[in-house]
């Protein structure tokens, strides 16, 4: 699917042409502005084009023009920005800067044959047909355009006459389906006549591409959740890979760039000086392996402190959840259940209960993850290196748990309160006596 | 010419020095121990019904932000619902071999009003860690213990016991605002 942009031609169509610098990443790039607008073309890894002409109840094109140059800025990339009408002269206004479309020179003639790079081959062509152009003293597109049509084909080829005909808003462009890359991923690759030993390089390059991954997460509508960075050694040895891998977890959500920065430096700073480097690193690689829905949200500026607040409260969650695990830090999220040791999950965000009250009898506060054979003989047990007498059995609880699980089956549940006041919570599952948890 | 010595008083010498006077910091209350718990209390809390104890207060502050450490978790959340807790506002953290670190993160975060965690054989040195970093962030720390240490460093220590439902609360140190 796609549309014509002739036919908004001259209603208002802004077509704005990022050309990047060599060896630039254009498909990254457009992933950034896919929030903008959907309207997305590349030109190899040269060029992107967005046409923006959908969103100036958002956003003027000087605005827009801005927020691309701050954009660039934040991912450390130079690249020359033009606007036009269409894609050939956004392009053609990009690569040599002039007032007006018609004072442009014959050497932007390349843009309206070919302005996606898609026929190569044409290219020596032409160049020939540019030579002879200059040879008739034809310097500018105003000179190009009195030329008549009928004679373009006859002297110089029909890409010239293609490239007339779209100088004159013809043979418009099909905007293709832009879609985003599934993997989310940017690396790095060190200069090898000096590549880096230790961490301090790395973080110099991590943070533009934390940036950038960042960026290109948001221009889809999402947010890391966790991913990886590896850093690629000179060489492999017996004992150790050639890809060092660290994993970093983000669970909650408006966490800003520069404290998962921070959170990045201290677990690779954590993981180097457990697991030193042993060879030079060659290449920073960063691969997000979880993504979720980004949440935007206003900024309250009235109450700025409970931003901060919450900014540190996500901060310390990140940071808890890297070093211990995404499991170890969680909120509790409760069910309505029978069995004990299913009536509550945990969670990486804060959820509303399920329940308000509770049908279900009293439970211990402390509950063992698994229940802990034990042996009662005469009115004594022993738990923890020391022995109990218990004075009451009390509640007597019936549940049935699943055959196939650990002490499975009916389960009679009996709450032992011992001589000391201490309270215990024991069931009896085929003549087996198990401690599951403590009233404490 | 005879030298007379003039003693000055404490409250001279404090002037002198230019020290602060001690004013007293506010309480939370709570009805098991009417005194109420000081902001930035370091709370030793020991017995058979610590965490009863403990889940009652968070019941009757149910507007404090709360952080629950353990080194495995064995707490139940269903229960502490049960006694009336709101346990959507408590951050749960297994520290397994990095509780400590894990503690005193929280702790010098200043997110949190009441941190409970269970006392996993923490030194002396720690203990002072904890308490520094409690009065700092001026949150209540209370600290489970199986039996009361004999560290100093709490600002509280009870010992708390409960038969059917009669509270048997014993102050066991009390030091400072306590």
């Amino acid at each position: 699917m796609g549309y014509r942009n002739s036919a908004y031609a001259g209603a208002g169509v802004k077509v704005v042409c990022i050309c990047l610098p060599k060896h630039g990443d254009a498909r990254s790039l457009a992933e950034i502005f896919y929030q903008a607008t959907p309207q997305i073309q590349l030109r190899h890894n040269e060029a992107v084009f967005l046409e923006i002409s959908k969103c100036q109840h958002l956003y003027s094109a000087a605005t827009f023009l801005k927020r691309v140059q701050v954009t660039l800025n934040r991912i450390g990339l130079t690249a020359r920005i033009g606007m036009a009408e269409d894609i050939p002269t956004a392009l053609a206004m990009t690569l040599h800067p002039v007032a007006e479309k018609k004072f442009l020179p014959i050497d932007c003639l390349p843009c309206y044959c070919d302005p996606l790079g898609q026929y190569p081959e044409h290219t020596p062509l032409i160049s020939k047909a540019i030579h002879v152009l200059r040879s008739l003293r034809i310097y500018t597109i105003k000179d190009f355009l009195d030329i008549p049509a009928g004679e373009i084909t006859l002297r110089f080829g029909p890409s010239l006459l293609l490239a007339h005909q779209r100088l004159q808003g013809e043979h418009p462009l099909i905007w293709n389906i832009f879609e985003p890359r599934q993997i989310v991923q940017e690396d790095h690759e060190f200069d090898l006549t000096y590549p880096p030993r230790d961490l301090e390089p790395v973080y110099f390059i991590l943070r533009p591409l934390l940036e950038k991954i960042f960026l290109r997460l948001r221009g889809k509508g999402r947010r890391m959740r966790q991913f990886k960075i590896i850093l690629q050694q000179e060489y492999a040895t017996q004992k150790t890979p050639q890809s060092y891998e660290v994993h970093i977890a983000i669970p909650l959500p408006f966490v800003s760039l520069k404290t998962i920065f921070q959170i990045t430096k201290e677990k690779l700073d954590a993981s180097v000086q457990k697991k030193p480097l042993e060879h030079a690193i060659v290449q920073l690689s960063l691969v997000v392996t979880e993504d979720g829905p980004y949440m935007t949200s206003q900024k309250d500026i009235f109450d700025q402190k409970k931003e901060e607040t919450s900014e540190s409260f996500f901060h310390l969650v990140s940071r808890l959840a890297t070093k211990l695990g995404p499991e170890s830090v969680f909120f509790a999220h409760l069910k309505e259940s029978y069995l004990p040791e299913k009536n509550w999950l945990r969670a990486t965000d804060k959820c509303h209960p399920d329940i308000q009250s509770t049908a279900v009898p009293e439970r211990p506060l402390r509950l063992f993850k698994k229940p802990l054979p034990i042996s009662i003989q005469s009115c004594h047990f022993s738990y923890n290196r020391k022995t109990y007498e218990i004075r009451e059995w009390r509640h007597p609880e019936v549940l049935l748990s699943n055959w196939w699980e650990i002490a499975g089956g009916e389960r009679i549940y009996t709450k032992l309160i011992t001589h000391n006041g201490d309270q215990f919570w024991v069931f009896k599952n085929r003549d087996v006596y198990y401690l599951h948890g403590v009233f404490e | 010419m005879s030298v007379s010595l003039v003693k000055p008083s404490l409250a001279e010498l404090r002037l002198l020095i230019g020290a602060t006077s001690q004013t007293p910091r506010p309480r939370q209350p709570f009805s098991l121990y009417p005194a109420g718990f000081f902001l930035g209390s370091f709370v030793e809390l020991s017995g058979s019904q610590r965490t009863e104890f403990a889940a009652l207060f968070l019941k009757e502050n149910p507007q404090l932000s709360v952080a629950w450490i353990e080194e495995t978790i064995s707490i139940n959340p269903y229960a502490l619902k049960q006694k009336g807790v709101c346990v959507e506002s408590i951050l749960f953290i297994e520290g397994k071999k990095d509780i400590l670190w894990s503690l005193n993160q929280v702790l010098s975060s200043g997110c949190f009003q009441v941190v409970v965690a269970e006392n996993s054989g923490f030194n002396e040195k720690d203990f002072r860690r904890f308490q520094l970093l409690s009065e700092k962030t001026l949150n209540h720390f209370f600290l489970l213990s199986p039996s009361p240490s004999t560290s100093w460093v709490p600002h509280l220590q009870l010992h708390v016991r409960k038969s059917d439902t009669q509270w048997d609360i014993e102050t066991r140190r009390m030091r400072g605002l306590g």
